[in-house]
Order: structure tokens, then C-alpha cells, then sequence
């Protein structure tokens, strides 16, 4: 590993424990600069968790984390998001009612500058940075793919085009750590090697740093740099994704869940 | 202020307490089960002591008979508002905030046919000796009434343990609670054990509302108004969802009161307000309230 | 309004806005006219016209909290009434007042001043902001139902020290004498103000993170939206809102008194908001209009009525009977009310839809 690259997203013994329960015990995890990590694990291994204390809804019992070098433990999703990174959800949380443009339009607003009052009597500098938002909106759903469908209703999207319009929202947050929460899960095979190609892209051509935690293994291994595999709690495993492939650990752990799915 | 003034004071605020803790289990119930605020449960209370009203002093129906026909009335119109206010909704996966508006809603209708039927003109509630003649216990001299509140709440109050965790409907109102979807697939009837749920706590503020009748005995129709959301602040206090934190909450909060207007008289016009004030103070420091327990967001 | 303020229907709005304000001097004749013109519908018309028009700005004020931000407060009547006292007290003229506090006298401090109703109805307002600031401190932590009751408590103590403040609201007797001179033109132009003030901020980005709030807190707060300092801005222009309404109220009805406030009013107002359409501007307005103008034509319930041999004695009360299960089915069977969570368009009134890129795609979706 070339560790000159810079480090976005480090964990270091990142702990918590829920009563007597130790969810996730001692995860250290490095996101350099451009790269793909993904988390794996069967279920239950405490993935989503670490995913929740990463992005600031839980609180870490103990450890660190830092992101961009700045130690995060406890600060509020918002505050994470105005620092630069963004998320998106397992379970699709868009806003549904409004349409795909608001919901574009609602990630920029983290960055807003002008007060309130400024903004609703539209003064000059209030309503260029509007104008701004807007255009900048248009250009990303230009870039997922979405310009077509903008003033249609968010929940009325086909339900790919949803998970692609999350990650926009998140994009337009304009983040340096985008976190993607299973964004295959409910995908069928035609939709999940679109999302491969998608999640690519986005690399390369916005230079994101990407963490995702995912049950789909084809995906993981098409687009990952490097793996952590968590069983639980625990660490057993991290590499890319041939090593992991190939580690008689992650075999054992994964034999069940295997024939599941 | 001298020790019999302060002691007197107390057995008034313990009274008021119970009185309380007996309504707040019926908010507590059901919002461990749906999640709501029954608003209505206050006007239940309201009805049922124009039940008695009018079985006691109109029809001259015994008052140990006229009880039981109010707890069932008062069941029956329990289960009533669930049907007509919040099971549609239920059924059309509403926003919580509908549910919520319904219930005012229910309440609000409750209050004006009452006001209709009954007229606004405060209505005397029946005095019956064996509850409200005086008795002189040492120093305190209080109403029959003040002693037994006490031991029916915990006769009451074990009766109910005992039912929930005891036997099947208690057992299935237990697993409602925790999970209403689930318990919908492991074969639980809900809708049975919903209407269970509030005909319970309705048959308790029957009796509540018989107690508070002979207690404070000017009956109108908004008088479900300020105890009911008293009693809902108690339920909060202890910790919304949990039948002990309910008691716990009622108790408390009947002898705060009464024990504030007893030691600054000149406050006696806010009484009103303290209830919200500690409820605000209660919220910040303890938001899931003395005994409760946290209900976590699902992220 | 705004968005699809075609081109095509610029002159019929703007014909539409001179009509409307045609009628309000009308029915309420101000300036050069007053005096010498009649209200053409009576005052009893107009007056209840006023008072649908204050309303309709409760409305909008419990909308913003309710429908736009998706909490759940009914602390209105508690800031209205800030509003209505602020006003009744600085519009009295100093004997006034000392007629009006005969139990007990006035506080020194307020006994002189005096200020000119649009004054003292700012005034009002801004009073009734801070004390949404205040109190928005620990309510707006709270979830849903804790935030209704919450608020409603506020309302109640607010109330409760209207009766017991004697030197500064004269108790439970209220304040009369206030001085009645607020025009019909005012009250509209107030509205037409908040109307286009909130129209234009749902269409900034302010107005969307506080839609984002009420769609998905946890998504909101995760796409970097200050959850508190929304619901915060939301609560205080509300209180603002309430708070001037409050003050114009005063000043329509004459004499105000804590019973005025009670929590019953926040449920009317709800009427209101629900039957518009939680989320709507225009439907805030046509419900307010609805409810105060329904309320009036109701009272017919409570009369006696003769239909040729069928005689009905008239029930007192019967009113709001009828008004409460009208809520009741609203919520059950119509949820959305009459505009949804849309505004009024020329468009959807003329029958033309937007077209759906998804549905004419159909093998897309």
C-alpha cells in the first residue's frame, strides 16, 4: 500500500457497546484519497453500526475517528455533512414528496451563505446563490443520468433510478467521503451492474473517495480497492478483494450465508 | 405552617395523586400500544361522570350498581372512539400527525355533543355518605374518600400487573406494544387487543372519574379537559409506556401541586401552569421520563 | 402561484387582485369613500370578512409549523394572545385604561404609553417571536406528540397568567375599549404580504430544508440540514405571524379576554390547516375562509327551524357539533384536503396537467 496517499476517513479501536453487548469491537479502518473500501460481513456482524458511528448517529464507546485528519467522534450528522461527508441509506430515504430537482436542491443547502432574511427578500448576492444551486443541480442530475425526470415526484421514480438519485443528493452535499449503505440491496442484476459502472464513474470523474458497506459480492469485488471483513464485531479480514477471496476465514464465515442468498 | 396544616395538605395531594395515577394508565396504555396521544381520554373521563350523574341522581340506581354500569358505559365508549377515530386510520397506514389530529378531533366532538346533551351549566355530582362523610384521623381530618383512593389504586394497580403479565391478553397487549407489525404476523389479533387496551384504561378512569366526581363534585362538559392533560403530563413524567412510571407520575404530580399552592397561597392562580413547566423541565433533563425507557429512531 | 405563473394568465391573476381589493373597500370603505359609501353587504358581513381574513393568517402561521416543517404545535393561541394584549395595551389611550383596570390599577409602566395601531401590532409581533424563541428552546427538541402537548402547555400558562397578571391583562375581565379603527384594506394587505412572503421562501432553499424536515428527519439532518435552527426559524416566524394576527384581532373584535385563547382555538385553527391542505399556502386562506365564514352560516343549527309541519326547536351548541364531526371526516375520508400539499394553479383549475415524463415512458417505470 502506497501510504503516502492522503488519509480521509481512519478509525482507530473504534468500539461501542449496547448494554452488556459489544456491537463492534477494536475496528480500525484507513480510506485513503480515490479510493473504493468496502465493509463486508454476514449479517449481524455489526457493519451497519459501524456505518452509524462513521457518519456520527452513534457515538463510539471507545477509539477514534478522524476525517480529513480532524477528530469526529460524536458530532452531529449535520456538522459531519458540512465537513465534507455524505451518506446515503439502506433503506432509501429520499423525500419522497418533493421532486427530484428539491431533493437535488436540499443537498446544497449545507453550503448555503446567505441568512434567511437575505434569502426570502431575494437580495442580489442571496439570489445568485440560488441561481448557482440550481444550475449546479441541473448539471449533476445531467450527470446521473436523471435531467429528464427533475420535476417528476421523487417516489414515483422506478425504484434504480431512486438509489441513483440518493447518491445525487448526497453528491450535491459535495463531499470528500461519499458512504454508500448497501446500494444494491433490492437491485435486480441488470440494476446492480449499472450501479457498478455508476459508482465507477463517480470515482473517476468527480474524484470521490467511496466507503460501502454491501451484502452483493460480485459488486464488492468489481469496484473495491480494498475490503474489511467484519464478523462479530471483529475485524477478520482486510485486503483486496483477491486476497479476501481467497482467505479461508472469510470463506468459513461466509459458507452460510453463501447458500442464503 | 403547622404540622396538621401540612399533613392535611399532603393527604389532599396524595388523594389528588391517585386520582391522577388512575387516568394516567389509560394514556400510558395506549400510547405504549399505538403511539398516540389519546386526546379523547380526558372526555371519557368527562362521560363517565355523567354516567353516574345521571344513574345516581336521576334514575335513583343504587350506587354500587350505578358503578359498574358507568365502568362498562365508560368501556364500551372506549372502545367506541378507537373504532370510529383511530382504527380507519390504522388501516390506511395514516402519518402519525393524522392519527393525532383524529384524536383531537374525537375529543373536540365529545366535548360539543356533551355540551349538547348536557348543556353547559355546571350539573352537582351525587354525594354518597359511605365515600364523602369526614373522618378524623389524628390530627387530619379528610373524607372516607382520601383513605380508600389509596388501597382501590393499588388493588387496581396489582389487578392490571397481573393481567398483562399473567395472562394471554396481557400477554398479547405486551407483545403489541413492542412491535405492532410482528405481533400482527405471529397470529395476535390486534384489533381485539387494542380494544382491550382501552377498555382498560377507560374502565380505570371510570373510576377515577367517580372518585374526582365526589372530590370535586361540579360537573360540566370540559371538565375532562385540565385533568385529562394533567394526567397525560403524569404518564410523561414517569415515563410514557410504562404503568408504574404512570402511578409513579400521577402520585408525584398531584402532591407537587397541591404542596406548592399549600406553601406560596399567593401562586394558587397558576396552579394550572406547573404541571407544564415541570413537564418542560422533566422533558429536558429526563426525555424518557423517571422510569421509561428509551425508544430509540431505527436508522 | 408563482411557479406556473404563465404568461397567458398574468392578466387574469392581476385582474383577479383588482377585483379582490375592489371588494374589500368596498365592504369596508376606507379613505376618500369612508363615510360617504356604505359597506355594500353591512357591516356584520364585512366584519366577519375582517375576521376570516385575520384567521387566514393563523392559518398560514400554523401552517408553517405544521404543514411545511411537519412538527406538531398548537402554541397559537398562547402567541396570539401575546399579540392581542401587546395591542390592546398600547392602542388604549391612558384614561381608557384607567377605566378599563376599575379592580385593580394598571402597572405604572404601561399606564402612559400609547402608539398607533400598525405599531402596536409589529410590537405584538415581535413579542410574540421572542416568546417562540424562548419556549422553542425546549420544545423544538422534543418528537411529534411531547411537541403538541408541550406546546399546548405553553398556550395554557400564557392563558393562565392573562387571568392572574391583574395590573398588566386585567385578569379574567379582559380589556375593552380597544380602539376598533383597523380597515378591512389593512387586514388584506397584511395578508397578501404574508402570502407573498411565504410563497417565496418555499421557493428558496430555505423553504426546502424545512420541507426536507417534515419528508425525513433522519435524511435532513444527514444531508447537513441543522435540524434545531430550521425548526427554530419555522417556530418563530409562526409565533411573528400569530402574533400580529392576534394584535389585528384585538382590534377587529374590540375587547379581548383569556377565555378568547383557549386551546379550543388552536383546534379550529387545525380545522383550517387540514381542510386546506397540510403543506399549502392557497389551501391555508380557502380554509380559513371556509371554517370562519361556516362557522357563521351554522349558527342556523342552533335556531329554531320551521319546514312547513316539520319543526326543529333549535339545540344551542348544535353548531359545533356539526363542526366537529366535520373535522372528524375530513380527517377519516380526506386527508389531503382541498389542494393537498400543492398551490392553487390556473392550470389545475382549467383542467391541464403537467405531462409525466415517467408515464409516457411507460416501459420505463
Amino acid at each position: 500500500m502506497a501510504d503516502e496517499r492522503k488519509l480521509i476517513l481512519e478509525t482507530k479501536d473504534m468500539s461501542i457497546h449496547f448494554g452488556g453487548l459489544i456491537a463492534v469491537n477494536s475496528f480500525s479502518l484507513k480510506v485513503y484519497e480515490h479510493e473504493i473500501v468496502a465493509i463486508i460481513g454476514p449479517n449481524g456482524a455489526g457493519k451497519t453500526t459501524a456505518f452509524n458511528m462513521i457518519t456520527g448517529v452513534y457515538t463510539p464507546t471507545e477509539g477514534e475517528i478522524f476525517l480529513d485528519g480532524q477528530k469526529i467522534n460524536g458530532i452531529r450528522p449535520d456538522i459531519l455533512t458540512s465537513h465534507g461527508m455524505a451518506r446515503t441509506f439502506q433503506n432509501i430515504r429520499l423525500f419522497k414528496n418533493l421532486t427530484v430537482l428539491d431533493n437535488v436542491l436540499i443537498g446544497h443547502h449545507v453550503h448555503k451563505e446567505a441568512g434567511f432574511f437575505s434569502t426570502v427578500l431575494q437580495l442580489p448576492k442571496a439570489a445568485k446563490e440560488e441561481e448557482e444551486m440550481r444550475k449546479h443541480s441541473l448539471e449533476l442530475l445531467e450527470f446521473v443520468g436523471l435531467l429528464e425526470y427533475k420535476d417528476e415526484i421523487a417516489s414515483n421514480l422506478p425504484y434504480g433510478l431512486q438509489r441513483r438519485l440518493e447518491i445525487a443528493r448526497a453528491l450535491a452535499t459535495r463531499p470528500k467521503l461519499l458512504l454508500l449503505d448497501e446500494p444494491a440491496a433490492g437491485m435486480n442484476p441488470t440494476e446492480t451492474e449499472a450501479l457498478t459502472e455508476f459508482i465507477h464513474e463517480i470515482r473517476e470523474k468527480l474524484n470521490m473517495t467511496i466507503l460501502l458497506i454491501e451484502h452483493h459480492m460480485q459488486l464488492v469485488m468489481d469496484i473495491s480497492d480494498r475490503i474489511y471483513v467484519l464478523e462479530y464485531g471483529k475485524e477478520i479480514a482486510h485486503g483486496v478483494p483477491k486476497e479476501i477471496q481467497s482467505n479461508p476465514k472469510v470463506i468459513k464465515a461466509y459458507l452460510g450465508e453463501e447458500d442464503d442468498e | 405552617m403547622t404540622l396538621d396544616v401540612f399533613l392535611q395538605q399532603l393527604a389532599n395531594g396524595l388523594m389528588l395523586g391517585c386520582l391522577f395515577a388512575l387516568i394516567a394508565i389509560g394514556y400510558t396504555m395506549v400510547y405504549g400500544i399505538l403511539r398516540l396521544i389519546n386526546f379523547a381520554h380526558g372526555d371519557i373521563f368527562m362521560m363517565a361522570m355523567y354516567v353516574a350523574f345521571f344513574t345516581i341522581t336521576i334514575f335513583h340506581i343504587p350506587w354500587y350498581i350505578s358503578f359498574i354500569i358507568v365502568i362498562v358505559v365508560t368501556m364500551l365508549l372506549g372502545i367506541l372512539t378507537e373504532k370510529i377515530a383511530y382504527k380507519p386510520l390504522r388501516k390506511q397506514n395514516a402519518p402519525p400527525i393524522s392519527l393525532l389530529i383524529s384524536a383531537i378531533g374525537i375529543s373536540y366532538l365529545m366535548e360539543n355533543v356533551a355540551i349538547v346533551l348536557f348543556t353547559g351549566r355546571p350539573k352537582d355530582f351525587p354525594q354518597i355518605p359511605f365515600f364523602t362523610s369526614m373522618t378524623q384521623l389524628g390530627p387530619v381530618r379528610v373524607q372516607n374518600l382520601a383513605i380508600m383512593v389509596p388501597f382501590i389504586l393499588i388493588i387496581l394497580l396489582v389487578v392490571l400487573l397481573y393481567l398483562i403479565n399473567n395472562t394471554k391478553s396481557g400477554m398479547a397487549m405486551r407483545a403489541v406494544s413492542r412491535d405492532l407489525d410482528t405481533a400482527q404476523l405471529m397470529g395476535i389479533d390486534v384489533n381485539k387487543t387494542i380494544s382491550f387496551t382501552f377498555a382498560i384504561g377507560s374502565a380505570l378512569a371510570a373510576v377515577g372519574a367517580i372518585m374526582w366526581g365526589m372530590r370535586y363534585p361540579q360537573i360540566q362538559p370540559l371538565v375532562g379537559l385540565t385533568p385529562g392533560i394533567k394526567c397525560f403530563i403524569a404518564a410523561v413524567i414517569g415515563g410514557i409506556g410504562n404503568i408504574k412510571g404512570a402511578v409513579i407520575g400521577g402520585i408525584l404530580l398531584g402532591l407537587i401541586e397541591t404542596l406548592i399552592v399549600a406553601f406560596f397561597p399567593g401562586l394558587s392562580g397558576y396552579r394550572d401552569a406547573f404541571s407544564f413547566i415541570l413537564l418542560i423541565i422533566i422533558l429536558l433533563v429526563k426525555p424518557n421520563g423517571l422510569i421509561g425507557e428509551k425508544i430509540a429512531d431505527k436508522v | 402561484m408563482k411557479t406556473d405563473l404563465n404568461k397567458k394568465y398574468l392578466p387574469l391573476t392581476i385582474l383577479c387582485i383588482i377585483v379582490l381589493f375592489a371588494l374589500v373597500i368596498l365592504i369596508d370603505p376606507v379613505g376618500p369613500l369612508e363615510g360617504k359609501i356604505d359597506p355594500i353587504f353591512g357591516l356584520y358581513v364585512s366584519r366577519i370578512i375582517k375576521i376570516s381574513a385575520v384567521y387566514a393568517i393563523c392559518a398560514l402561521s400554523m401552517n408553517m409549523v405544521n404543514g411545511f416543517t411537519g412538527l406538531f404545535s398548537l402554541g397559537q393561541p398562547g402567541f396570539m394572545a401575546i399579540g392581542a394584549y401587546t395591542c390592546a395595551l398600547l392602542t388604549l389611550t391612558p384614561e381608557a385604561k384607567q377605566a378599563v383596570f376599575y379592580l385593580e390599577p394598571i402597572a405604572p409602566f404601561l399606564a402612559n404609553i400609547h402608539a398607533p395601531f400598525i405599531v402596536a401590532m409589529i410590537v405584538g409581533g415581535i413579542f410574540a417571536a421572542i416568546g417562540a424563541f424562548i419556549i422553542g428552546f425546549p420544545v423544538l427538541r422534543l418528537k411529534g406528540d411531547y411537541l403538541a402537548i408541550a406546546s399546548l402547555g405553553f398556550s395554557e400558562i400564557i392563558r393562565v397568567i392573562c387571568v392572574n397578571a391583574q395590573s398588566i391583562t386585567n385578569g379574567a375581565n379582559g380589556i375593552n375599549k380597544i380602539p376598533t379603527d383597523i380597515t378591512a384594506l389593512l387586514i388584506f394587505v397584511v395578508l397578501a404580504v404574508v402570502t407573498i412572503f411565504m410563497l417565496v421562501m418555499m421557493k428558496t432553499s430555505y423553504g426546502r430544508a424545512l420541507l426536507s424536515i417534515r419528508e425525513d428527519e433522519v435524511a435532513a439532518q444527514a444531508m447537513g440540514i441543522n435540524l434545531f435552527k430550521h425548526k427554530m426559524i419555522a417556530f418563530v416566524i409562526s409565533g411573528f405571524l400569530a402574533g400580529i394576527a392576534g394584535a389585528m384581532l384585538a382590534s377587529i373584535v374590540g375587547a379581548i379576554d383569556p377565555k378568547q385563547f383557549m386551546f379550543t382555538l388552536a383546534y379550529t385553527l387545525l380545522l383550517m390547516v387540514v381542510l386546506g391542505g397540510q403543506g399549502s399556502i392557497s389551501g391555508s386562506i380557502v380554509g380559513a375562509f371556509i371554517v370562519t365564514i361556516a362557522q357563521e352560516v351554522l349558527r342556523f343549527v342552533d335556531e329554531p327551524i320551521n319546514i312547513g309541519p316539520i319543526h326543529y326547536p333549535g339545540i344551542s351548541g348544535m353548531r359545533m357539533v356539526v363542526f366537529s364531526i366535520l373535522l372528524m371526516c375530513i380527517i377519516l375520508f380526506w386527508s389531503r384536503g382541498i389542494f393537498g400539499n400543492k398551490e392553487f394553479s390556473w392550470n389545475r383549475l382549467f383542467g391541464k396537467k403537467a405531462k409525466s415524463k415517467l408515464k409516457k415512458e411507460g416501459g420505463e417505470a
